[in-house]
């Protein structure tokens, strides 16, 4: 549940990472509010890990600066920030059960006891029972112990990176519930993915970066929102420019009898003045803008 | 604070004691008893030696101590850092700790796993001495012929007399080495915060036993300064051209400062590094 009002959980402004002459990560303002999603969507090498690392203070910002969890971004901190971090590929001993990794870890802080770290285990399908050692674990297994890791201490910033990364179908379906379930319970999510149907799928905001920079930050309204006006018409008559001269509606691709119409007039308006125009409509509807078609576009753009 | 600087510590520990890195320790293990009771021991008095022989031939020899035992424990700890930044673990373990505590539990790994493997040493030589024929040395407490008459008495090693002595001695060398381990491998180890390459103790270590060795080769005062001869027992016991400040407390104050030395070193580069 997203809680805009209240104070940001991360808040970051002109953050840089600088490595000799190269810029890791450049000048990125991020505000994330408990209850809310924000994804973080690039090509490999893009600065994502650099972010995560800079977040949990584990390198010490080239320039900028900001607060993690109420604490200034610095990695000499004494206290490290509370966050939940689950890696792409998660680390564990692997000679131990699922349940005393968890069991190690939760020792450190010492905020939960073992009957939570069942519970947990329980809720993200593992069982806490199970005496086999993590190195037999199949990858969607290892993902949800790592998740399990991340949330048991109930953390109010959790930093994904690539959460969904080997887990079937349905382990997919139920890692976005559990960062759903994260978010409605107040939790703050970063999730860094190339998985960008998944990032559509439960961000509140993606922010597409390459090279170390931000190119473009889309909230899920404005997705919805560049879809509008451009349609797609299904018809076997031959549509050309000359017939549908007098409707406000432009053809601005075509393969086979499908046809991608761009216009400002309302749907059922068109619907009818194509009709008039002795067009034969098979299917007519709006074309959905992805979060794919952007990133492509945006890439493509700054590439030239 | 400190309840969870011992769960971290722990942790830690057990990490060090459940690597792999043990299966080519027991090797090098094993190829300082046969080097030691191949080339090193009479046939004749074979069957008269007892695992105690084994164990104090080996601690009194350079080649055995220098370039096996101190190389085998920097192999089995030298990958602390290196393996947790590659890996990840060390960002699970800095967002519930702060870094000093993630480097003190370092530090107590890695004490703790020396100690480990001095005892796990002194253990094994006499598990496999024993099933390999040697004997366990006769009755403890006690006069103990085996012992002067056995590899004592051919300079291997400093003559034992008693079993209260044979006690005494290994307790002192399961003690000192475990010191002198853990220290000389955590200043190979802080390297790895610079330099994060895990082959850079091992390769470290060697190259300083050499030096160590070809340096007091023409300088008898190098044993004052010289890591690599303080290893060996004998040199505390006797004084056959070596300095006779040389004891066992001065060791004991040569490794604690090297150790307390390294521990520092590391604090301040752990406050800094970029994991």
């Amino acid at each position: 549940m997203d809680q805009s009002g209240a104070a940001p959980i991360l808040e970051l402004a002109g953050v840089g990472k600088q490595y000799g002459r190269k810029w890791a990560l450049e000048a990125v303002d991020l505000v994330l509010h408990p209850g809310q999603i924000i994804g973080f969507v690039g090509p490999n090498g893009a600065g994502k890990t650099t972010l995560l690392k800079v977040i949990m203070g584990l390198i010490r910002p080239s320039r900028g600066n900001g607060s993690v969890v109420g604490q200034q971004l610095s990695p000499t901190s004494r206290v490290a920030p509370h966050v939940g971090i689950m890696l792409e590929r998660p680390p564990f001993i692997e000679h131990l059960s699922g349940l005393r990794n968890l069991s190690a870890l939760a020792s450190i802080r010492n905020s939960i006891d073992t009957d939570d770290a069942r519970r947990v285990m329980g809720q993200v399908g593992l069982d806490p029972d199970a005496r086999r050692p993590v190195r037999t674990y199949s990858q969607g297994m290892r993902q949800r112990l790592a998740f399990a890791q991340a949330v048991m201490e109930d953390p109010p910033l959790l930093l994904l990176d690539e959460p969904t990364n080997g887990l079937d179908p349905h382990g997919i379906v139920q890692m976005r519930e559990s960062i759903r379930s994260a978010a409605h319970n107040g939790t703050a999510v970063l999730l860094a993915s190339h998985l960008l149907s998944e990032v559509e799928a439960i961000c509140d905001e993606v922010i597409l970066v390459e090279s170390g920079k931000v190119i473009k930050r889309i909230t899920r309204g404005s997705i919805a929102a560049m879809g509008k006006g451009t349609l797609r018409l299904v018809t076997n008559t031959d549509v050309q420019p000359s017939l549908i001269q007098g409707c406000d509606v432009r053809i601005v691709s075509r393969s086979g009898s499908v046809y991608t119409l761009e216009t400002h007039m309302p749907t059922p308006d068109l619907v009818r003045s194509l009709v008039a125009d002795g067009i034969d409509i098979e299917e007519i509807g709006p074309v959905g803008t992805t979060l794919e078609d952007v990133y492509l576009e945006t890439l493509a753009y700054d590439a030239r | 604070m400190i309840r969870h600087l011992a769960a971290l510590a722990r942790v830690e520990v057990m990490r060090c004691l459940m690597s792999r890195r043990w299966i080519g320790v027991a090797g090098i293990w094993c190829l300082s008893w046969f080097l030691v009771i191949a080339f090193r021991f009479p046939e004749t008095v074979h069957q008269e030696s007892t695992v105690w022989d084994i164990y104090l031939s080996v601690m009194n020899n350079w080649m055995t101590v220098g370039y096996l035992l101190l190389p085998g424990f920097v192999f089995l700890v030298s990958d602390v850092l290196t393996d947790d930044m590659r890996s990840g673990y060390a960002w699970l373990e800095l967002t519930r700790t702060s870094r000093s505590h993630w480097w003190i539990a370092k530090v107590a790994a890695v004490v703790g796993t020396a100690f480990v493997y001095q005892l796990g040493f002194i253990v094994a030589t006499a598990a496999a001495g024993s099933v390999s024929g040697f004997s366990l040395g006769g009755g403890l407490p006690g006069s103990a012929p085996d012992f002067a008459a056995g590899i004592s008495g051919i300079g291997l090693f400093p003559p034992i007399s008693s079993s209260a002595e044979l006690v005494r001695r290994v307790i002192t060398l399961l003690l000192h080495q475990s010191l002198a381990f853990a220290a000389i491998s955590l200043f190979m180890i802080v390297l790895t915060l610079k330099w994060r390459n895990p082959m850079l103790p091992l390769a470290s270590v060697v190259a300083i036993e050499i030096l160590d060795w070809v340096l007091s080769q023409r300088v008898s005062i190098i044993a004052l300064i010289s890591p690599g001869r303080r290893l060996i027992e004998g040199i505390h016991l006797t004084s056959d051209g070596i300095p006779a400040s040389v004891t066992w407390i001065s060791s004991a104050l040569y490794f604690t400062l090297l150790l307390g030395v390294a521990a520092g070193a590391g604090w301040l580069a752990v406050q800094r590094v970029d994991c």
